[in-house]
């Protein structure tokens, strides 16, 4: 078992690997690189995603978001965010479709606001 | 008379000989013959018993034997002791070789005394010796006495009674001789012809045929073929060859000599040589037939007929040319003619026994004195011809002259001088090329001739006439300069070379050969004779040698020396203008290594140079223009601060010198590539008023002025010059103009400068990145101006007049957001959307927050707001449009600013699809699965 502090550095040092190369299409890494995160790592990986963002570096930021993803499947902020990321500056209707979806499946409450936007999106893809 | 016969006698002294032979023959006593020196009178015979003469004599005097025998001779009565005495008397002295006999008084007494004792013998029978003797000697005392008669009566007796006596042949000599003396000829023809047929007495024989031919001669023409005979058998006598007529001496001579003349007289007498030649002709050919011809010609010139002379020697030389005498004839001829005062006759003949021997193995076949002779004559005929040719200024006659000094100088010992001759002859005549022939041959194959050097100098003459066509004679300048070295080689001090050679320096200087014009010169400055002026001359013409082929430092070097001769006051013929030409070619020479030095980089070698032609031409052009190249070299190596310093240092000193216009152009050029623009441009500043145009070096100012930072000064000068009106004629010419305007929008410049800059772009066929850039920019803010104007116009009442203020603000936004487009669509794509959006959006805005007119009701009220909304809603609808349009462009990967404000304004128009807080997570402790 690795401690949080050596998970951590493991973390750090995989997103900024991928924000380096991010630019640069690489190919999918092996299943067996995939890294379980644990919960400070999902935040702090979640919150660097969102400063790409905000750099307008959005590819980068869709792409450390899909790690978190790997990383954490089942936390729904990154769903939630790779789906804004990907409707409002990448364009990619269909994946913010999905994350929106899985989002909603992950969160316990009925959020009318996300489901608005499912029924939109569904409607501009049809 | 012939040379090698006997020492030649003159005309007239032969005719003398003549004269005095007929006197002698005349005139002597009847024994006394005088035959020359060995011709012994009876008086000197010896009686055959005398044989003691040579004994030796007593120790006595012969003087005192002589008295002795003379006081016998006195004191005796005895005939045979008297005759006996009177003998020895006569011995003594022949022994002794002193006078010790009696003077002639005495001695005829002595014989007088002696014929009574002669008788006396005779008489009384006793004589003991030869009778024969006896009467010789009686004989001989008879003629002594002067008994001519009686003489011949013993001689007679002596021959008749003892003709075996070897006494008679003298004895019959005697009689002939005693008949020839008293004009009895054919008597005497008939005496002499029996001495010479008898025996003995052949020492007579001679003389008696001489004196029989003289017998015959004497008795007229008749007998002349018969004299011509007997003469010309003593002549056989004496002269059997060749040889011995070398050999003839003494009285023999004589004889030959009064035999040759009478053979001349007879012949002369009648038709002269062919009378000579049929007497010849019968006795056959002899040796010393020329002897008679010679003897003839002499015998005419004498009588003065001296035609006939010379026919005769012409005669003899004609059947004769080969004879050894043949020069003799020819040359007695022009004596004959001398003689005579036949000047012309006399040349004729000289140039007769000039041509005669002209070929060279007649002429080696001449004795040295007729050799001589020969050149004598060729000699004297050449400057005949000379002197005629002179008086006459006829070219034939110095032809001829040249003819004879020509063929004189192939044989003179010592032929310089007569070769010279020849060539003066020869270029009287317009005969260059011989001319010159002879006096290379005096001045080049002549040894110890002191006249070498003119001989040479007169050839050279003829080769710079003929160069100059002075003269009808084609030379050339190699061929002239050729024979100047040959001179110079062989006259190497003559004062005449150094002038000659610096003539021909420049010469080949004049025709563009400058390696010979340097050899020429050259050879000047070799010579110690060189004199100034002709060094000068070399001088200069090294001068223009070096400096055509570009090396300045001799030519400045030769110059130099040249001007140094100038100042000397050694020249005399150096014009003011000549020393500043020189002065002006150094300075020159100076200027160009100035030139070469600067080519090769060597800044401080020319800046040098330049410097120092001043010192050569002070305040001359040239000197000038040193100056200007010096900065110039200076620019050329980049030396900025010392350019400038020589620049402004040559602007103070020359200012209204023409090259002083370019000093501007040059530090601005200095001060621009050193790093000063500012002071460029003020330089630039300086000179444009002086232009007619003064906007391009104000314009290179500004630019100058921004690449220093001095803004204010470059705004100055663009606001100036786009205030002109300036319409680009190139695309140059327009980005130039844009470029101003933009620097002006930089500097803060009013709104105006954008409107030019994108009407220009508008209205140009030329374009460019940057000034489409600069236009776009333009445009874009006075787009940014008008949405300004637009947003602040509120829209009241009535609706109608705001509302169409609004709409004209919004068209003239739109049409500079759509210009910005047209310039760099890509640059400022975005942000025209998202303006042109927000126009939208902002007029949508403004219209449904419009105020209500007051006087409306409710019902009026809340219609006019649904209005309002419908009027509005299009707007809105576009403003959507437009900023999705420019989120849009996130597909192609252009996000900036104004996609995100674009956004950022959906999410208020349509928040619906656009309005999306994303989610910030935070770290919330939980406890480590694994604590």
């Amino acid at each position: 078992m690795m401690t949080p502090d050596v998970r951590l550095c493991a973390l750090l040092l995989m997103i900024v690997t991928l924000a380096g190369c991010a630019s640069r299409p690489e190919p999918e890494p092996p299943k067996e690189a995939v890294v379980a995160l644990d919960g400070q790592a999902v935040v702090t990986l979640n919150n660097r995603a969102l400063s790409l963002k905000e750099e307008g570096r959005f590819r980068e930021a869709a792409e450390l978001l899909r790690t978190g993803i790997r990383g954490a499947p089942e936390t729904p902020e990154l769903h939630y965010n790779l789906a804004v990321i990907s409707e409002l500056y990448l364009l990619d209707l269909d994946n913010a479709l999905t994350h929106y979806r899985r989002y909603r499946s992950l969160t316990e409450q009925d959020d009318k606001l996300v489901a608005g936007w499912i029924a939109d999106l569904e409607r501009r893809l049809q | 008379m012939m040379p090698g016969y006997y020492r030649r006698y003159s005309l007239l002294a032969a005719g003398a000989v003549l004269t005095a032979m007929t006197t002698l023959v005349s005139a002597q006593e009847s024994f006394r013959v005088e035959l020359g020196s060995d011709g012994e009178t009876i008086a000197d015979m010896r009686p055959v018993f005398l044989t003691y003469e040579s004994r030796p004599m007593p120790a006595i005097s012969p003087a005192e034997v002589a008295r002795r025998y003379q006081r016998l001779f006195d004191s005796t009565d005895e005939p045979e002791v008297r005759i006996d005495a009177l003998n020895r008397l006569a011995n003594i002295q022949q022994a002794s070789g002193q006078v010790v006999q009696p003077d002639d008084a005495e001695e005829q007494r002595l014989y007088r005394e002696a014929l009574g004792s002669y008788e006396s013998v005779i008489e009384r029978g006793s004589f003991h010796g030869k009778l024969d003797e006896l009467l010789y000697q009686m004989a001989k005392a008879h003629a002594f006495v002067g008994h001519g008669e009686e003489s011949i009566q013993r001689l007679k007796q002596l021959a008749g009674l003892y003709p075996r006596s070897p006494l008679v042949p003298e004895a019959r000599f005697r009689i002939a001789e005693s008949a020839f003396a008293a004009g009895r000829y054919a008597e005497a023809e008939a005496a002499y012809g029996q001495l010479i047929a008898g025996e003995g007495g052949d020492s007579l024989k001679t003389k008696a045929r001489y004196m029989q031919g003289w017998s015959q001669y004497k008795q007229g023409s008749g007998a002349w073929p018969r004299a011509a005979a007997s003469f010309l058998a003593v002549l056989d006598q004496s002269m059997p060859t060749l040889s011995h007529i070398g050999q003839v001496q003494g009285s023999e001579r004589e004889v030959i000599d009064d035999t040759l003349r009478v053979m001349a007289l007879m012949a002369a007498d009648r038709d002269g040589a062919p009378t000579l030649e049929a007497w010849l002709a019968q006795a056959g050919d002899k040796p010393y037939d020329y002897l008679l011809f010679d003897r003839l010609a002499d015998h005419y010139a004498n009588q003065r007929r001296y035609g006939d002379s010379v026919a005769v020697s012409r005669r003899y030389v004609n059947d004769h040319p080969d004879h050894s005498a043949a020069p003799a004839f020819l040359a007695q001829a022009v004596d004959v003619w001398k003689l005579a005062g036949e000047a012309d006759r006399a040349r004729e003949a000289r140039k007769e026994y000039v041509v005669a021997f002209s070929d060279d193995a007649d002429y080696r076949r001449l004795t040295p004195n007729y050799q001589q002779l020969w050149q004598t004559f060729a000699h004297r005929l050449g400057d005949f011809y000379y002197d005629l040719g002179e008086r006459t200024s006829q070219p034939r006659h110095f032809a001829n002259a040249a003819k004879f000094y020509e063929a004189l100088s192939n044989r003179a010992e010592a032929p310089g001088e007569t070769l010279r001759l020849a060539g003066d002859a020869r270029l009287q005549a317009a005969q260059y090329d011989q001319a010159l022939d002879n006096y290379r041959h005096a001045a080049y194959h002549t040894s110890g001739y002191e006249g070498g050097a003119d001989a040479a100098w007169a050839a050279m003459t003829i080769l710079r006439d003929g160069l100059a066509n002075r003269i009808d004679h084609a030379a050339t300048l190699p061929e002239l300069s050729a024979e100047a070295e040959k001179f110079g080689t062989s006259y190497p001090a003559d004062l005449r070379l150094p002038a000659l050679y610096a003539d021909i320096a420049n010469r080949w200087l004049e025709r563009g050969e400058p390696v010979y014009a340097q050899e020429f010169a050259e050879y000047v400055h070799r010579l110690e004779a060189s004199t100034p002026e002709e060094r000068y001359s070399a001088w200069l013409v090294l001068g223009e040698v070096h400096y055509t082929a570009a090396d300045y430092r001799l030519a400045e070097h030769a110059w130099r020396e040249a001007d140094r001769l100038i100042g000397s006051g050694s020249l005399t013929d150096v014009t003011r203008a000549d020393a500043e030409s020189v002065r002006r070619q150094l300075a020159t020479a100076v200027y160009r290594q100035g030139e070469v030095a600067q080519t090769a980089g060597e800044t401080d070698n020319a800046v040098a140079h330049f410097q120092r032609v001043d010192s050569v031409l002070p305040g001359s052009d040239i000197a000038i223009k040193g100056r200007y190249d010096a900065a110039n070299s200076l620019l050329l190596a980049n030396r900025w601060q010392a350019a400038v310093n020589e620049l402004v240092r040559f602007r103070s000193d020359f200012p209204a010198h023409p090259l002083t216009g370019s000093i501007s152009d040059k530090l601005v050029l200095a001060y621009t590539s050193s790093g000063q623009p500012v002071r460029a441009a003020s330089e630039l500043m300086e000179t444009a008023g002086k232009e007619a145009d003064p906007w391009p070096r104000k314009l290179r100012a500004a630019e100058l002025f921004h690449q220093g930072q001095a803004a204010e000064r470059r705004d100055t000068l663009y606001r100036e010059y786009l205030a002109t009106g300036p319409e680009p004629a190139s695309a140059e010419e327009h980005i130039r103009l844009q470029t101003m305007r933009s620097r002006l929008m930089d500097s803060g410049a009013t709104s105006d400068y954008r409107q030019q800059m994108v009407r220009a772009e508008l209205n140009s066929d030329w374009h460019s990145e940057q000034t489409l850039g600069w236009a776009a920019v333009a445009a874009m803010e006075l787009g940014r101006e008008a949405a300004e104007e637009f947003t602040g116009i509120e829209l009241g009442h009535p609706l109608e007049q705001s509302l169409a203020r609004k709409q004209a603000a919004l068209q003239r936004a739109q049409e500079r957001f759509a210009q910005a487009e047209q310039f760099d669509q890509q640059a400022v794509r975005s942000e025209t959307l998202y303006r042109r959006a927000e126009l939208y959006r902002v007029l949508a805005r403004d219209l449904m927050s419009s105020a209500v007119p007051k006087e409306l009701n409710d019902l009026e009220r809340m219609q006019y707001q649904m209005l309002l909304e419908e009027e509005a809603y299009p707007f809105e609808e576009k403003a959507i449009e437009l900023h999705a349009q420019n989120h849009e462009l996130l597909a192609n990967g252009e996000y900036s600013e104004w996609v995100e404000k674009s956004l950022q304004a959906l999410a208020e128009l349509f928040p619906g699809r656009y309005d999306r807080e994303v989610q910030w997570m935070s770290w919330k402790g939980e406890p480590n699965d694994d604590a």
